[in-house]
């Protein structure tokens, strides 16, 4: 059986090397930066953007059990041998990736860099950590190669046998970072999971169309999250932006809306305490009036139509 | 107090006097005034982001004059007594099988505060009666089990 069958499962090799031999700093820098792609990838992926110093324990400390440097005049190879078996996941309420799925990401991601591809949409983090990668593997040799060996067929991908990659280190094509922004949001819904550690605090809410949304918490709101565990909730979000896609987001502020308590069928606030609340006009207004300064034409009304039915069949059941 | 029935969401758009249906729900509507659950407002709001900030401020004075009906533990309630009925509809394979999750949010609201509704949404409106509701439509077909009277 050739190297193609049987080899490492992850190798990842710098070639034409300036020096025949490498410092060590150098490799373990490249270690390091590796383990920090691969990380960001992991967090990423379960809906969080963005490294949190000082914890690791998603699949990079897995990989980084298996490790193994090789330098050879002109060639110096990092390879990672995959997981006995998948550990039970540890962070249950998120779907949690994989070994082999950070590991794809990743070199899915060098293609991308490789071909001077902008990096898609969310993913600038994982990008600069990718980009940070390659560089520091530009400090050794001016090419690299990363061999890969599926364990399983990659969705929407061809079942091969192995992946491999050549890609230069050096004069990476530019890519301008995407434009920051934030926007600021209200919504409410069922508060069902709570995460708080040192570290890590997190919130996911159910909305109304049974969509999920996980954000992470101020500082300020870490004390009051307890209680907000299986209730309503009111959020103010802030939402960050690279571009058009959102990087994170952060709750800002958070109300515990009000119950007749668990399994009650009885509203909270009558329909004369909403009126009086939202200040409703004495005067019944001219609804139609307004509506019609809103929906200007047959085309702008048959356009939001056709939006409604749209995000309606996203919820159908 | 005034009386208030929970309009869905393309009533409220149905209310401009560009479309055909306008006077039709006008008429059935009275001198009620509007409410709206919190899924309307999301999906009103979910909308006009590509018209830019003109068009957002008038969408803002309309919502801005209608009850708003939030989310509450209440809502909760109603809403699994409807997705319940809902279930049953399609072993039974009713009409109102077919409603979405935002119809049985909007039926809920109505439900949780005892009030009419609206609705241009031949599922909504099945699933709604289905639950007991006083429905009010258009629709053809539909129309004919209008509750007599909004009293």
């Amino acid at each position: 059986m050739g190297e193609e069958q049987t080899g490492p499962w992850f190798k990842f090799t710098i070639q034409d090397t300036d020096e025949p031999g490498v410092e060590i700093p150098k490799l373990t820098r490249l270690l390091s930066n590796l383990s920090s792609a691969f990380y960001v990838i992991a967090r990423v992926k379960i809906g969080s953007a963005g490294p949190r110093p000082g914890r690791r324990t998603l699949v990079e400390d897995t990989l980084a059990a298996f490790r193994l440097m090789r330098v050879a005049p002109g060639s110096a190879t990092i390879e990672l041998a995959p997981p006995a078996a998948e550990s039970p996941p540890r962070l249950p309420s998120f779907e949690e990736p994989t070994a082999d799925d950070v590991v794809f990401d990743f070199y899915q991601e060098v293609e991308s860099v490789d071909a001077g591809e902008p990096p898609s949409a969310g993913r600038w983090e994982i990008r600069r950590h990718v980009v940070a990668v390659i560089e520091e593997a530009g400090g050794i040799g001016s090419r690299a190669e990363i061999v890969y060996r599926p364990r399983a067929p990659r969705p929407g991908f061809p079942a091969v046998a192995v992946l491999r990659k050549t890609f230069r280190t050096r004069d990476l094509p530019e890519v301008a970072p995407p434009e920051r922004s934030s926007r600021k949001r209200r919504l409410s819904g069922h508060a069902y999971m709570v995460d708080v550690e040192p570290g890590r605090q997190r919130l996911r809410v159910k909305l109304a169309d049974g969509r999920d949304i996980t954000m992470e918490a101020d500082d300020e709101l870490v004390a009051r999250m307890g209680s907000a565990l299986d209730r309503v909730v009111e959020i103010e979000m802030e939402e960050e932006y690279e571009g058009d896609t959102i990087a994170r987001r952060v709750a800002r502020a958070m109300a515990v809306l009000p119950s007749s308590g668990p399994g009650s069928d009885v509203p909270p606030k009558s329909i004369e305490e909403l009126e009086s609340e939202q200040h409703m006009p004495a005067k019944r207004p001219d609804y139609a009036s307004l509506a019609s300064a809103v929906w200007e034409s047959e085309k702008e009304l048959a356009e939001f139509q056709a939006h409604l039915q749209e995000i309606r069949k996203g919820s159908a059941g | 107090m005034a009386e208030y029935i929970v309009a869905d969401t393309a009533v409220v758009s149905y209310l401009t006097n560009v479309s055909t249906e306008c006077t039709a729900y006008q008429k059935l509507m009275g001198e009620s005034r509007l409410a709206v659950s919190f899924q309307t407002r999301a999906e009103l709001l979910s909308f006009p982001d590509r018209y830019g900030p003109a068009r957002r401020q008038r969408l803002d004075d309309l919502l801005n004059v209608i009850l708003l009906l939030p989310h509450s533990e209440a809502t909760n309630v109603c809403y699994a007594r409807v997705v319940e009925r809902r279930r049953e509809l399609r072993k039974l394979q009713q009409p109102g099988a077919d409603a979405s999750d935002a119809d049985a949010w909007i039926i809920s609201g109505a439900l949780e505060h005892k009030l009419f509704l609206v609705s241009h949404d031949a599922q909504q409106v099945c699933l709604g009666r289905a639950m007991g509701l006083r429905v009010l439509t258009n629709l053809d077909g539909l129309r004919e089990g209008n509750p007599s009277s909004l009293g």
